[in-house]
């Protein structure tokens, strides 16, 4: 029997509703908010053809939001002890909070859009791995074994993450009730998550290469070939030459073509392009790159809805029961399809406002997977495609520099080649490009099979950051602006 | 073999022994309920109980099988200050978080095994022991991996504490509040065209520690930290600037705030930010120059090249799978040899400075934190290490004159996290003969001044790209302010670039952020930098394309 099947010590169903009665049988005026989040990693990770360190890590998570009777104000507070003292104590401290916000708002005008706001919806998704969930500490030291052997034969140095993830997550807000909802349940899902990277440069470090995947089921990461399409990245990299900076046909693979769209999808959230939260109101003057002039009927800025952005052949979409992509069920999750043949089709809103204003969800975007349609044509036969090009493993360190065209500027990392006449002939020096995706996603040439990226969850208690499916693509006139010999 | 075996039931159990405050657990004490009543059951860090537990966890770790095993327990409460533009002139939302954890970690046979978890109970304590063990015990199945830990003096019972003038949580939140209320409508009351940045979040962190190792260590640790960790303000929408030299967090309490004039500061930087804006705005004639590099940016710099390239486990590819490696590759021919910089290059790190953001009495190993020159005279002369890493460099410098030594870097941001090698308090040691701002911009017959910027680092810490808030001078005045301005350096070059560096009048202290590891951690520390003129710096214009 190994741990799991002892039972995960992450909360169960029932476990968190205990928790939830407890915090409510605590709060005696307004509304109440609790949200628990608990978790167990398995993490292993390897530097110079040996294991590091190896942990198992768990930790909870209750937050406690108490609202006033008039919902106009709010108080959150946080503790990962779920006794009955510290949860009383928490529930009070959220409501000295909450009134001291009352007092405040209470100089400014009441918001009386709550009573008209459409239901929030939870949908059910896939997010659990039995196979993850089965795998013990022994698994995953065996396993590292084997992922550093290949490279050290090579007389290459490997490092590499490994990390298996289990948790719950539970959520209950009785503030639905003023908002029409007569009778709101608490919303649980357990959940698992696995990663794999690995990264192998030469001892002297004048080559690397780097691969890596991420699924909710382990069973869909082949640690085998991730260290070994590293190692082949890595001696292929050996001993690279420079060329001149410019305009180059690319040849993107899928994790090269994410740095791209991570500009379009993220940013902060309220931030992301595809979000409208920031700019909903007319004295928010800021750049958008989707935005055109200020609707005077409807209060906020028109965009560029309707109007194709990119390259007809690409359409941006999730689905919360997509199985490869694993997303996590949130509120106001839906099937939503932010890009539909080059097409903006959707904005996301912030909820409040979308509830109440536009009658309807407009989704969760930045952290759900999200898929983005693709070709059939593979890697092999894009170069062989091309007369004189570059092939991109993957960017480094990506920023936008203009928040109005996305312009954005980055570098090349482990493992960048020139392609001539149809053939992969030099190593190169790594390259700074300076480009917006809107541009780029512009002049695509061909389309690979989508496939599923490395996207791994970075805060432990934020489950919502799962996988994407993205394809390769080869894309006309990128633009290189520098060069760098960091290897 | 599980080696973490507690079930769904063990972890309600725990729970609820925690609940009963009499039980065998240190007892979960309400911080939160500290604001406005005095909990009865406050187990301060220094109680005899906490040790007892810390002794458990390794006891049961050396039991099991460790060669060595130590072990850290935090709790840690913060309060963050955070307002929307449309209210912090008013009101100030507070959002405060309490976390106990409790880290395990054991050496077997070279192995490193690592368990955590929430709860400080005696069964959790035994139970993590034993599972850190089995962890190293797994691994070390595989190939041979050796660990020579270097040696420290034993600390018994030490105990250590930030020195701070006010205690932010003994502050209630109303003041504070009102404090940062009054403080920007200050600010927004000079002129209607000067905004703070939306969502500004001021921080306050207490964090208990108590540290127990097999070696008989052990310490406990009441440590502060204080300040604004986002935020800025911006004239018309064009400019902004920030107030990072007196706030950026610190080790220091509410007096941080309050020993300030915090209104004369703000006021003189809505006058800065008012003349910058005065001058003519000009594209980049893209070339280099001669360049001013304000306080501010040098500090990021430091950060993130030097600061980061001589963490002794990235130099040896320790982080090469995660925020990558670094250009100083080879410490065993480059230390004590490699040219880092010009002669007038000197960087001090050390975790005892004064009211330093990583200011501790005993690092996450129980060493005491020595100060140590890093670069000297532009020469590398030391590398950020720990205990197991400074092993490294005696293994890889057998002839060397002196045996190394862990120099105190080893750190993590709470108990739940294992402790690596974070980046130390820096110090750029300033010009002994007087040399003011205003003269290294007076030296400048043709050249450019940057006053702020956010130049980050590539995957080595080598070639380095930023956007700047750059100025043309012409014979030692400013003359215009470029549009779309940018940088390209390289850090050997760039540091050995240096023409002249200010005094220490023109010292200012901000603070940087060590974020490495899988999973990624976030250590704060202190910079303490001045001015800097270059030769021949690459100014660019950020939005070309090829």
């Amino acid at each position: 029997m190994n741990r799991y099947q002892q039972g995960g010590m992450f909360l169960n169903r029932d476990e968190c509703q205990n928790i939830i009665d407890k915090v409510y049988a605590f709060a005696k005026w307004g509304y109440t908010g609790v949200t628990i989040s608990s978790w167990l990693n398995g993490e292993l990770r390897w530097a110079r053809n040996r294991t590091s360190h190896a942990s198992d890590r768990c930790d909870v998570r209750v937050s406690i939001t108490r609202t006033s009777d008039s919902a106009n104000a709010s108080g959150t507070c946080v503790t990962n002890q779920t006794d009955d003292i510290s949860l009383e104590a928490v529930v009070r401290a959220a409501e000295r909070r909450c009134v001291e916000r009352e007092n405040f708002r209470s100089m400014q005008p009441k918001y009386n859009g709550w009573n008209t706001m459409i239901p929030l919806q939870r949908p059910d998704t896939k997010i659990w791995s039995d196979a993850t969930y089965a795998v013990t500490p022994e698994d995953r030291s065996a396993v590292a074994v084997m992922l550093t052997e290949s490279a050290e034969k090579k007389g290459m140095l490997s490092a590499g993450y490994l990390e298996m993830r289990m948790g719950s997550h539970a959520s209950m807000n009785n503030l639905e009730m003023y908002r029409g909802d007569p009778t709101p349940l608490m919303d649980y899902q357990r959940l698992t998550q696995a990663q794999c990277s690995c990264t192998v440069r030469n001892s002297i470090g004048t080559g690397s290469g780097w691969a890596g995947n991420s699924s909710y089921d382990s069973s869909r990461i082949n640690g085998s070939e991730i260290t070994q399409r590293a190692l082949d990245k890595c001696i292929k990299s050996i001993n690279p030459v420079r060329i001149e900076p410019g305009r180059y046909t690319v040849i993107l693979e899928p994790q090269a073509v994410y740095g791209l769209i991570e500009g379009l999808m993220q940013g902060g959230d309220f931030r992301a392009p595809l979000s409208r939260i920031s700019n909903e109101f007319p004295n928010n003057t800021s750049p958008h790159p989707f935005w055109l002039a200020f609707d005077e009927a409807l209060q906020v800025h028109k965009t560029k809805l309707g109007l194709k952005i990119i390259d007809e052949r690409i359409t941006v979409s999730h689905f919360p029961d997509d199985p490869d992509l694993g997303v996590v069920s949130q509120d106001g999750l839906k099937e939503i399809t932010w890009i539909k043949n080059g097409v903006l089709t959707e904005l996301h809103h912030d909820h409040e406002f979308a509830r109440s204003r536009l009658q309807r969800l407009t989704g969760r975007l930045y952290r759900p997977g999200f898929r983005v349609s693709g070709g059939t044509t593979t890697i092999d036969e894009m170069i062989a495609k091309t007369e004189r090009g570059l092939l991109v493993t993957r960017f480094s360190g990506v920023e936008q520099l203009d928040s109005n065209t996305m312009l954005g500027s980055g570098v090349t990392r482990d493992g960048l080649w020139l392609i001539e006449k149809g053939v992969v002939t030099k190593s190169l020096w790594n390259m700074r490009f300076t480009e917006s995706p809107l541009f780029a996603f512009n002049q695509i040439d061909l389309l690979g099979i989508p496939q599923p990226i490395f996207r791994p969850v970075v805060d432990p208690y934020d489950f919502s950051i799962t996988p994407s499916i993205v394809p390769a693509m080869k894309i006309n006139d990128f633009s290189f602006t520098g060069l760098l010999d960091a290897i | 073999m599980n080696s973490i075996n507690t079930n769904r039931r063990k972890f309600i159990q725990q729970s609820g022994a925690a609940l009963g405050g009499a039980s065998l657990s240190v007892g979960a004490r309400s911080l939160l309920s500290q604001d406005d009543q005095v909990d009865q059951n406050f187990q301060h860090i220094g109680n005899s109980r906490v040790k007892q537990l810390a002794l458990l966890a390794v006891d049961a770790a050396i039991s099991a099988g460790a060669v060595y095993a130590d072990v850290r327990l935090t709790h840690q409460k913060e309060r963050r200050f955070s307002a929307a533009l449309s209210s912090m002139v008013r009101n100030w939302n507070s959002f405060d978080s309490e976390a106990m954890t409790v880290g395990v970690r054991s050496l077997v046979d070279g192995y490193w095994g690592f368990a955590s978890s929430p709860f400080w109970t005696q069964e959790e304590m035994i139970r993590l022991g034993q599972a850190s063990v089995n962890l190293g015990k797994y691994n070390a199945r595989g190939k041979e991996r050796y660990v020579d830990m270097s040696t420290r003096p034993v600390v018994e019972n030490g105990h250590w504490i930030t020195p701070v003038g006010i205690n932010p949580m003994d502050v209630p939140r109303e003041e504070i509040s009102d404090f940062l209320a009054s403080l920007y409508r200050y600010g927004k009351n000079l002129d209607s065209s000067f905004n703070p940045i939306d969502f500004t979040t001021h921080s306050f962190i207490n964090q208990d520690k108590a540290f127990a190792a097999s070696d008989g260590s052990y310490c406990t640790q009441c440590l502060t930290l204080s300040g604004e960790i986002f935020g800025g303000w911006i004239y018309q929408g064009k400019i902004s600037g920030n107030l990072q030299e007196y706030l950026s967090p610190r080790g220091m309490g509410w007096e941080l705030y309050k020993s300030q004039p915090l209104r004369e500061h703000l006021r003189a930087l809505y006058e800065e930010l008012k003349e910058d804006v005065s001058y003519p705005v000009k594209p980049v004639d893209v070339r280099r120059y001669d360049t001013v590099i304000a306080a501010e940016v040098v500090a990021r710099l430091l950060s993130s090249s030097i600061g980061a390239a001589t963490q002794l486990d990235r130099a040896l590819d320790y982080e090469a799978n995660s925020g990558g490696t670094s250009y100083i590759n080879d410490p065993a021919i480059m230390l004590g040899e490699l040219g880092i910089g010009g002669g007038q290059l000197t960087i001090n790190a050390s975790r005892d400075t004064v009211g330093g953001a990583n200011t501790v009495g005993w690092d996450d190993e129980g060493v005491v934190p020595q100060p140590f020159v890093l670069i000297k005279d532009g020469v590398l002369n030391n590398f950020q290490t720990t205990r197991e890493s400074a092993g490294w460099l005696n293994e890889l410098k057998p002839g060397s004159n002196s045996v190394f030594r862990s120099n105190g870097c080893a750190a993590a941001p709470e108990a739940m996290y294992l402790p690596m090698t974070h980046t130390p308090n820096l110090a750029l040691v300033p010009n002994s003969t007087g040399t003011s701002e205003v003269s290294l911009i007076s030296g400048l017959k043709n050249g450019i001044l940057v006053k702020s910027g956010n130049i980050s680092m590539d995957f080595q810490q080598l070639n380095g790209y930023g956007g700047i808030n750059a100025f043309e001078v012409k014979n030692g005045k400013r003359t215009s302010r470029l549009a779309n301005a940018g940088c390209l350096l390289r850090a050997p070059e760039f540091w050995k670039s240096i023409i002249n560096i200010g005094d220490s009048s023109t010292m200012k202290r901000f603070t940087g952020n060590s974020r490495k590891g899988e999973p990624p951690q976030d250590i704060l520390f202190s910079i303490d930098a001045v001015p800097v003129a270059v030769r021949d710096l690459t100014i660019i214009d950020r939005l070309r394309k090829a």
